[in-house]
């Protein structure tokens, strides 16, 4: 019998569908896998499933009994326990009284004391048990986070991104403890994990989302050679509908001048070491893309390089200065603009407001300004209709261009995009390729950060694939569209 | 197999707290001679009182009410309102006083403890100054702006322990015998299982639930007992002054024990209580020699907010580690 099961499980958010129809089960004992592309939607499966919000439709059974509906106590107390993404402990409190105080809700006081050192032993963290958990190194905090899961006599765990922020051999470790977890203590596991070669070893079968539905489910052997889950990696666009002219298209954008150059940068958040050496160039006129699965260190790579997070060693030139070490409205002012993976468009400001915006800090003389904006009203004339609408009531393809338009507004000469294919239909996909290009026809330089691989490489002069905060390639666009055999290595599925 | 970590000793903690009950013992003795008089040391001992009760709330739950004032002056009006119009022995209005701001707790906690952040601590001001905005204007039941006067502080009769509080020296040991009350049961509450379960509350709220614990329950309890607290301590200052004035319900009131708990140290058992003592005593220095007093009030607030977010006490305890505690 299925340990746990969901039927047609589906949560709206608005007008988009998180998480559309997903019919998934798990039989105790067992070890399964989710993975998908970043806003596929797996941690909000895991958020109803634990009741942190109520499902727009569809069932939750446990052990057979509906459980829709429960709130997210009751479902602890079910025995479904849950670690987070992002992690989630009681840092002012020591390692044991974070496993100690919620054993207490299932066990008397003194057992509950004995049970946490069990819990502790088995994560490997009885040794530091009057620690403060603040103080833990990253790796143990992802731990403990599990541990704290454990407390409430679980028996299914849901593991979100347990190796998340760590380096390959605590990554190694975290593994083992899962291992050991279902095989010696018995748990049932669902894991969210990006790592795929942590997905493909340990998983008896792997789930896989995409935009809300489930695409595809098997062993790890069916996945690895399941053609529709190499899309959704690979990109939401069918190989016929690009046109990868790269090769013909600019001729001597090698040869411009050096703007932008990262030498061996290294970035933390924290304990956590995210950036490793880091180095890359961008020339003037060339697009160039940072290609990489979620987590790879992409987001980081563009926060690092505008002062946001600074690297802790390396250097950053622009346009022949070191910008390193300055502050983000300083490097900003040097002509690098950002267009946000979120957008982040001003919800209550028009769009003609959200684009006039950029101007206040410039200084730039009012003719400039009119004609800058006028210049990205031609680019988007979908833009121009909507100019007085506020800016959320426009949708996500219309939000994406106004964030582009808005990253053009001032002297800029480099814009930084970030995942800009995030959360659109393929259709729209592709008129904004089409408007990057244009952008860069009339002789602005990008950098691009995707996940979508044929978008990137269809865009891009050169390529850069970073994986785990390292650079792994590094090389013409079309070499890698074409050798599917190298891009499948360097992108995982 | 290693062992858990043995639970801290309570004998420490008694001796401590017995140290402290003998300090505070033999205050109104000492305390002229360091510029004060023996209603000082009552008006500190009272907001002692309250401030162990917010701390228990912001403290130890890490949750923010800018409207305590509201349950120290709503029990403080109600005692002298019952005792004025009634005949009743004084003790039964204190009870009266008492259970109306517990009430007044349960139900503005029931509105608005789904609440977070920001949002939970404006409610809490909305709420503090409707009351505050009732006693100033109300005048037939009130008194107004100009008070209410004539709450008796006469006699306590609990038969063979009847007590004479008219003056300020019995009524200070009247005090003293809830301070003591109100410290043990602090220690004990957060010894518990509910207290510990708080502190899961304040270090991470999500997390506190997604271990099984019905946190919104949790909250409402630790905001029904600090108001409480504050409504004894408005009883026992209602009593004192015998007088209450619209301003007792001021958030500016309710700020002052905000302040208190941070100049003290929260999440602390002493810490508010230091707190308490400190802020009262220095409010009256410095109002005695300045009218620019609350200047300085502010800068001191200031200093510690910058370089002591642990307060007093928290640097007693552990001056290498600075800080920030809790979510304020």
């Amino acid at each position: 019998m299925n340990l746990l099961e969901t039927k047609g499980l589906g949560k709206r958010f608005g007008s988009v569908l998180a998480v559309n129809g997903v019919d998934f089960s798990i039989a105790k004992g067992e070890l399964k896998s989710i993975i998908g592309p970043n806003g596929a939607g797996k941690t909000t499966f895991f958020n109803l499933l634990t009741g942190m919000f109520p499902p727009s439709e569809g069932q939750i059974l446990f052990k057979g009994t509906d459980i829709t509906g429960s709130t997210p106590e009751q479902v602890a107390g079910l025995g479904i326990g849950r670690s987070f993404q992002i992690t989630s402990i009681f840092p002012e409190l020591s390692v044991f009284d974070n496993v100690f105080i919620p054993a207490m809700r299932y066990y008397p006081r003194d057992q509950a004391r004995k049970k946490a050192m069990e819990i502790l032993e088995d994560v490997s963290l009885a040794d530091h048990a009057e620690i403060m958990a603040g103080n833990l190194s990253h790796g143990d905090k992802r731990h403990l986070d599990i541990a704290i899961a454990l407390t409430c006599k679980a028996e299914l765990l849901l593991l979100d991104e347990p190796t998340s922020g760590m380096p390959p051999e605590e990554s190694a470790r975290t593994t083992e403890l899962i291992l050991k977890l279902r095989n010696e203590h018995g748990y049932t596991i669902i894991l969210i994990e990006h790592k795929m070669d942590i997905v493909l070893s340990i998983s008896d079968a792997i789930t896989v989302l995409n935009l809300g539905f489930k695409l595809a489910e098997g062993t790890p052997d069916e996945i690895k050679s399941n053609q529709e889950v190499q899309k959704a990696y690979l990109g939401g666009l069918d190989n016929s509908n690009l046109h990868p002219v790269a090769a013909s298209r600019r001729p001597n954008a090698a040869k411009g001048k050096e703007l932008l150059r990262l030498e061996g940068v290294n970035t933390f958040y924290g304990e956590s070491h995210v950036l490793h050496d880091v180095s890359l160039t961008v020339r003037e006129g060339e697009v160039v893309t940072l290609l990489g699965r979620n987590g790879a260190g992409k987001t980081t790579t563009l926060r690092t390089i505008l002062g946001l997070t600074p690297p802790a060693s390396g250097t950053i030139n622009f346009n022949g200065g070191r910008v390193s070490g300055l502050s983000p409205q300083a490097i900003v002012n040097q002509g690098l603009s950002l267009v946000p993976a979120e957008r982040r468009i001003f919800a209550n400001l028009t769009l003609h407001e959200n684009l006039e915006l950029p101007f206040f800090t410039k200084g730039i003389p009012a003719a400039e300004k009119r004609d800058q904006i006028n210049q990205v009203y031609q680019y988007f004339p979908a833009l121009e209709r909507r100019r007085h609408n506020k800016g959320n009531k426009l949708s996500g393809g219309e939000q994406e261009m106004v964030a582009i338009g808005r990253a053009l507004m001032g002297r800029v000469r480099l814009v930084l995009l970030d995942e800009p294919s995030q959360g659109l239909a393929p259709i729209i996909v592709q008129d904004v390729a089409a408007i990057i290009r244009e952008i860069n026809k009339r002789g602005m330089t990008i950098l691009l950060v995707e996940q979508n691989a044929l978008l990137a490489l269809d865009l891009a002069d050169r390529v850069y694939v970073i994986d785990k905060g390292q650079i792994v390639y590094e090389g013409d666009a079309h070499t890698l569209l074409a050798d599917r055999e190298l891009s499948r290595q360097l992108l995982g599925v | 197999m290693r062992q858990a970590p043995t639970p801290p000793s309570v004998v420490m903690d008694y001796l401590r707290m017995g140290i402290l009950f003998a300090v505070v013992a033999v205050m109104p003795f000492f305390i002229p001679y360091v510029g004060g008089y023996v209603g000082l040391a009552v008006e500190m001992v009272i907001f002692a009182i309250f401030a162990i009760g917010f701390d228990l709330l912001l403290g130890y739950t890490g949750v923010l009410s800018f409207g305590q004032a509201a349950y120290f002056g709503l029990a403080g009006y109600t005692m002298g309102l019952v005792c004025i119009h009634s005949r009743v022995p004084i003790v039964v209005g204190m009870c009266a006083g008492v259970a109306l701001g517990v009430l007044a707790a349960l139900l503005i906690g029931l509105m608005i403890i789904r609440k977070t952040g920001i949002y939970f601590a404006m409610l809490t001001i909305a709420f503090g100054q409707m009351f505050f905005f009732i006693a100033s204007r109300w005048k037939e039941v009130t008194g107004g702006e100009d008070g209410l006067t004539g709450i008796p502080r006469t006699f306590i009769e609990l038969g063979p322990l009847s007590w004479n509080v008219n003056n300020d020296l019995s009524f200070y040991y009247f005090v003293f015998i809830f301070f003591v009350a109100a410290t043990l049961a602090k220690y004990w509450l957060i010894r518990s299982h509910f207290g510990q379960v708080l502190k899961t509350i304040r270090e991470n709220e999500v997390r506190a639930q997604m271990v099984g614990y019905n946190v919104r329950r949790y909250k409402l309890y630790s905001f029904i007992i600090a108001g409480t607290y504050a409504a004894v301590a408005g009883v026992l200052y209602a009593m004192f002054l015998r007088y209450m004035y619209p301003q007792t319900l001021d958030w500016i009131r309710s700020g002052n024990v905000v302040i208190m708990g941070l100049v003290g140290g929260l999440g602390t058992l002493f810490g508010p209580i230091v707190g308490a003592g400190v802020v009262t005593y220095l409010m009256n220095f410095t109002s005695y020699y300045t009218k620019y007093w609350q200047f300085i009030m502010g800068v001191i607030f200031v200093v510690f907010v910058l370089f002591f977010p642990r307060g007093i006490w928290g640097f007693v305890e552990r001056p290498d580690a600075q800080t920030r505690r809790g979510k304020s």
